[in-house]
């Protein structure tokens, strides 16, 4: 025997898968041969490694273990719905034609049926059908309800997302209210006040005020500024009620400063003086 | 026996071919694949489809070659698949791998390294221990193909091993 001829055949005599003979002939040349003797060491080896990978525990049992239940499962499923269903198809057929005529209503067979004859497939199918069919027009009631709710709610806030002083702010209309366009400029002041105050602009808080706030606002400044807060984040505003001679509208924001107190709230009172609108209250609340 | 008990539907024999033939196929998919969770995926594929079909499997006593087909094509379509992504997840799975020797796993590396063809034909053999012929006769090659293969598959590996040690590199 070559060289050839043993590496041709080293392989299929490691897995010991030769005859007789030509054994006989590999031990020969092996026993001569220095040179095919580390290859047929070193394949060896390998062979040997790679037959022991799927004894040492490359893999966790249990991940071998679940995988092994899951396709039993799966399968048994599967197999329920072969040759024996078919068998019980066919003679349970007959007996449900005549218990469905004797019940003559296809709501109640599945729970007559299911009574006589629970551990039939079909049956229990059946009966799975109409559970299931109960259960989701349960939830579809569920699901309605809710829905009505919310639109009812949304009903009751009639709230939208507008633009005043150029930032979003979402509006909640919590009374009549009056016309858009004084609205809007009420709300637009209500942005400026605020936003003067937490400058420190008394002045120009002072400018959008009556006579007799401007003289509140020189004498309790301290009470107003809101100087070295964070940044405002309007929250919601109302629309501007009407009440008597007064319009009202409250405005909620957050300045991300004190945590207990940085989400509150502003009241503020207008007035009308000819054309124009002026602030003649303004007061924090929680 | 078993399969044909499990051709009438008999859960039982569903049960015991899958303890029999579940982890030398999850291994042979694991080699070939290269993916742990892949080859569990492959693995549970290949029974379904195995008990789904078996009413075409005329002759028993070629269970385990029939068997091997399926789980060789369910690999190819898992490679169709995963063309772009060739990683190598042996190790990367934690929670998956118990605690392997060190040289199984630079072993499984080394394998997944090799060209497609090659490496189904290792692990068929040697994950499996199934015979030349019947190698053969599941990748639908001449037995001359699958020894050429072998050999060369075998002198492919103990290359990649040797450099590995030699260089002290983790392959």
């Amino acid at each position: 025997m070559n060289c050839d001829k043993f590496l041709e055949l080293m392989e299929e005599y490691i897995m010991e898968e030769l005859d007789e003979v030509a054994n006989r002939m590999m031990e020969k040349h092996l026993s001569e041969c220095e040179k095919c003797r580390a290859e047929y060491r070193e394949t060896k080896e390998i062979i040997g490694n790679l037959r022991g990978i799927k004894e040492s525990a490359v893999i966790k049992e249990d991940v071998l273990n679940m995988n092994k239940k899951n396709i039993v499962k799966k399968a048994g499923s599967l197999k329920n719905k072969r040759p024996f269903m078919r068998f019980v198809s066919g003679a349970a057929a007959v007996v449900f034609l005549g218990m469905f005529l004797l019940t003559a209503s296809i709501v109640a067979f599945p729970s007559f049926a299911s009574t006589y004859l629970p551990d039939v497939p079909v049956v229990k199918q059946l009966k799975d059908v109409q559970n299931e069919y109960n259960a989701i027009k349960q939830q579809n009631e569920i699901l309605k309800k809710e829905n009505e709710e919310i639109k009812q709610e949304n009903e009751e806030l009639k709230m939208r997302i507008k633009e005043i002083g150029g930032v979003s702010i979402p509006e909640y209309q919590t009374s009549e209210g009056i016309n858009e366009e004084d609205n809007q400029r009420i709300q637009e002041m209500v942005i400026e006040f605020i936003r003067a105050i937490y400058r420190g602009d008394i002045e120009a808080a002072k400018k959008i005020s009556t006579e007799e706030f401007k003289k509140e606002l020189a004498q309790n400044a301290k009470h107003y500024l809101m100087i070295n807060r964070g940044e405002i984040l309007f929250t919601h505003i109302t629309n501007v009620a009407k009440e008597g001679d007064s319009y009202m509208v409250f405005v909620r924001l957050n300045d991300g400063g004190d945590a207990d107190i940085s989400d509150y709230q502003w009241n503020f009172e207008f007035v009308k003086r000819g054309n124009d609108f002026l602030i003649s209250f303004a007061g924090k609340d929680a | 026996m078993l399969v044909e008990a499990a051709k009438k539907g008999d859960k039982r024999a569903f049960d015991k071919i899958v303890q029999r033939y579940h982890n030398e196929l999850y291994y042979t998919a694991l080699g070939i694949v290269k993916s742990g969770w892949d080859a569990l995926d492959i693995c549970q594929e290949t029974f379904l489809k195995a008990f789904s079909s078996l009413d075409t499997l005329k002759d028993v006593s070629k269970f385990r070659a029939w068997i091997n087909r399926i789980l060789i094509n369910k690999c190819n379509d898992n490679f169709r698949k995963k063309k772009q992504f060739t990683v190598v997840d042996f190790i990367e799975n934690e929670g998956f791998i118990e605690d392997s020797k060190e040289e199984n796993i630079d072993l499984l590396k080394a394998l997944s390294l090799l060209k497609d063809e090659t490496r189904i034909i290792l692990t068929l053999r040697y994950f499996q221990d199934l015979s030349i012929k019947e190698i053969a006769s599941i990748a639908d090659i001449p037995e001359g193909t699958v020894k050429s293969r072998l050999s060369n598959g075998l002198k492919e590996l103990r290359k990649i091993m040797k450099v590995g040690e030699r260089e002290d590199v983790k392959i």
